[in-house]
């Protein structure tokens, strides 16, 4: 008997710490401090905001640069937008402030249908500019990054994208792809034309001079001082945007 | 015909008993040399994370790394044997079991870009620009049913067969050199919580050979996860086929099966003759 209760006992021991170790040190799942939804660029019938952040290694957390807030229904079906800024100093921006041209950032979307997605390196896909039209009205809130605000006498503007075959079918605004087979924004040259006029709905590509045709001030936004935020309404994705001071001869 | 194979089952348990009966705690080590885990498969447009970085990137993934696996040289386990005659015997494992290895997944920016804006400085040794790791750690229970072959020598072969319950102990994104505070990390905790999704407690059988020599064991075996349990959570959603146009990408299944390949051996501690009077040890 003297035996089997050592027996026991070291049973007993072994059982218990096998329980221990079981009960108390299953995995516990994390609990995430932010979810897909708030880091998302997709959007569906269902409507929601995307917010475009910027890293700075200096902040602790990424900081928005760009929020855009899709009504219920404003879409048909789940869409991707690529945000961009495009930075240009050959345009009429501030030319004569300091006798040299201003580096000016311009803010575009590309966006694609989600069921398009990705494409094989070197594939035949569709390269122009998709052109969406909203159902209803979104609207975007812009963070602006340059030293231009309406404080000082700066505005806001839209530079026209033409939809595909709007200008013809030459004239279409090429979809740069990267290496991995995802769109990486428009071809540079089109929005360099884009922007500087050198190319219209009246003239051929980069064939007259500079000029602000395609430049259309919007005057419907509203600026948030504090925030230095400017929001405005999009009705379809063919418009480029830029916050500047222009100063023409 | 099912009587008579009752009865013959019966009398063959029952005529070990009167070969004596023997009970041994014991301490092994095994190894895994292979490790080979499925995962439920997408289409090259499902399972994508479209984030909004100023670089756009777009996150695709893509399955687990199988040559990425490792496991730990040695895992540690205790045992308890109960052996009935010269035969057959029974043997409950208590494990733990611990491997490494990588999500993989497409990212949308190109790698110079990638590094250009996340990690200009080239101070973040594991970037995880197209992999993730991951760390799993495992307790184990295992319950088994053996025959021993050749009982009049000193190198006894055995075959076995059984049970294994895993409970998953820890799950982690391992990172060499954390991301700290920084968008990136909080892409990858999203991109890891959606790889959370393998059960805590999960069911396998065994089989497998060895060979006994005095108190010595060595065994090579095979663990394998029973077909009909699932080892994700969210198994069921994907095979009724619940997951198309869930942008959320949350409730997504990723782990089909697990398996893997051991080879222990183990040394009895205690030993016990439970035949004798006064049982010695």
């Amino acid at each position: 008997m003297k035996f089997l209760k050592k027996n026991t006992f070291i049973l007993s021991i072994i059982s218990t710490i096998v329980f221990f170790v079981l009960f108390s040190s299953c995995h516990k799942r994390i609990e995430l401090k932010d979810n897909y939804e708030d880091f998302r660029r997709v959007v569906g019938p269902d409507g929601g905001t995307i917010n475009f952040f910027e890293y700075n290694p200096e902040n602790d957390k990424p900081e928005i640069i760009v929020s855009i807030d899709f009504p219920e229904n404003a879409l048909d079906s789940l869409t991707v937008f690529n945000m961009y800024e495009f930075i240009n100093e050959g345009v009429y921006i501030d030319i004569l402030r300091l006798g040299r041209r201003q580096n000016s950032k311009f803010l575009y979307f590309v966006p694609f249908y989600e069921s398009y997605g990705y494409n094989e390196v070197n594939s035949n896909s569709d390269t122009y500019h998709l052109s969406i039209d909203f159902n209803t009205a979104v609207e975007v809130t812009y963070k602006l990054i340059s030293d231009y605000t309406p404080e000082f006498d700066a505005k806001l503007f839209r530079i026209k994208i033409p939809a595909t075959n709007e200008w013809g079918t030459e004239d279409n605004v090429w979809i740069n792809w990267n290496y991995q087979g995802y769109p990486d924004g428009y071809d540079i040259i089109d929005l360099t034309y884009l922007i500087n006029g050198r190319w219209t709905s009246n003239n051929d590509w980069g064939s007259t001079d500079f000029n602000l045709d395609n430049w259309e001030e919007v005057t419907n936004y509203t600026y948030n001082t504090f925030e230095n935020t400017v929001s405005f309404q999009i009705d379809n994705t063919d418009y480029m945007y830029v916050m500047a001071k222009v100063l023409t001869n | 015909m099912y009587k008579k194979i009752l009865i013959l089952s019966l009398s063959f348990l029952l005529s070990g008993i009167s070969y004596g009966q023997f009970f041994h705690l014991g301490a092994k080590g095994f190894s895994t040399p292979a490790t080979l885990m499925n995962y439920y498969e997408y289409d090259v447009t499902d399972y994508v994370y479209y984030f909004s970085n100023q670089r756009n990137e777009t996150v695709r993934f893509s399955g687990f790394k199988t040559s990425s696996v490792k496991s730990n040289l040695i895992s540690p386990a205790i045992y308890m044997r109960y052996e009935l005659g010269n035969h057959i015997f029974f043997q409950a494992d208590f494990f733990h079991l611990s491997f490494h290895n990588e999500a993989e997944y497409k990212n949308s920016v190109d790698y110079k870009d990638f590094v250009d804006e996340f990690n200009p400085d080239g101070n973040i040794d594991n970037l995880e620009y197209n992999t993730i790791k991951l760390k799993w750690k495992f307790w184990g229970n295992s319950l088994s049913l053996g025959y021993r072959l050749a009982k009049a020598k000193a190198l006894r072969p055995h075959l076995y067969i059984g049970a294994t319950v895993m409970y998953l102990e820890n799950f982690q994104h391992y990172s060499a050199t954390p991301i700290n505070e920084d968008y990136q990390r909080d892409i990858n905790q999203i991109i890891f919580k959606n790889l959370d999704t393998y059960k805590i407690t999960t069911f396998y059988y065994h089989f497998g050979i060895g060979f006994k020599y005095h108190a010595v064991t060595l065994n090579a075996y095979i663990m394998s996860s029973i077909p009909n349990q699932p080892v994700d959570i969210y198994a069921d959603k994907y095979e009724e086929g619940n997951i198309s146009n869930d942008i959320s990408l949350s409730e997504r299944a990723n782990y089909k099966s697990l398996s893997t390949l051991n080879l222990s051996l183990g040394i009895n501690l205690l030993s016990f003759n439970l035949t004798k009077k006064d049982l010695k040890y």
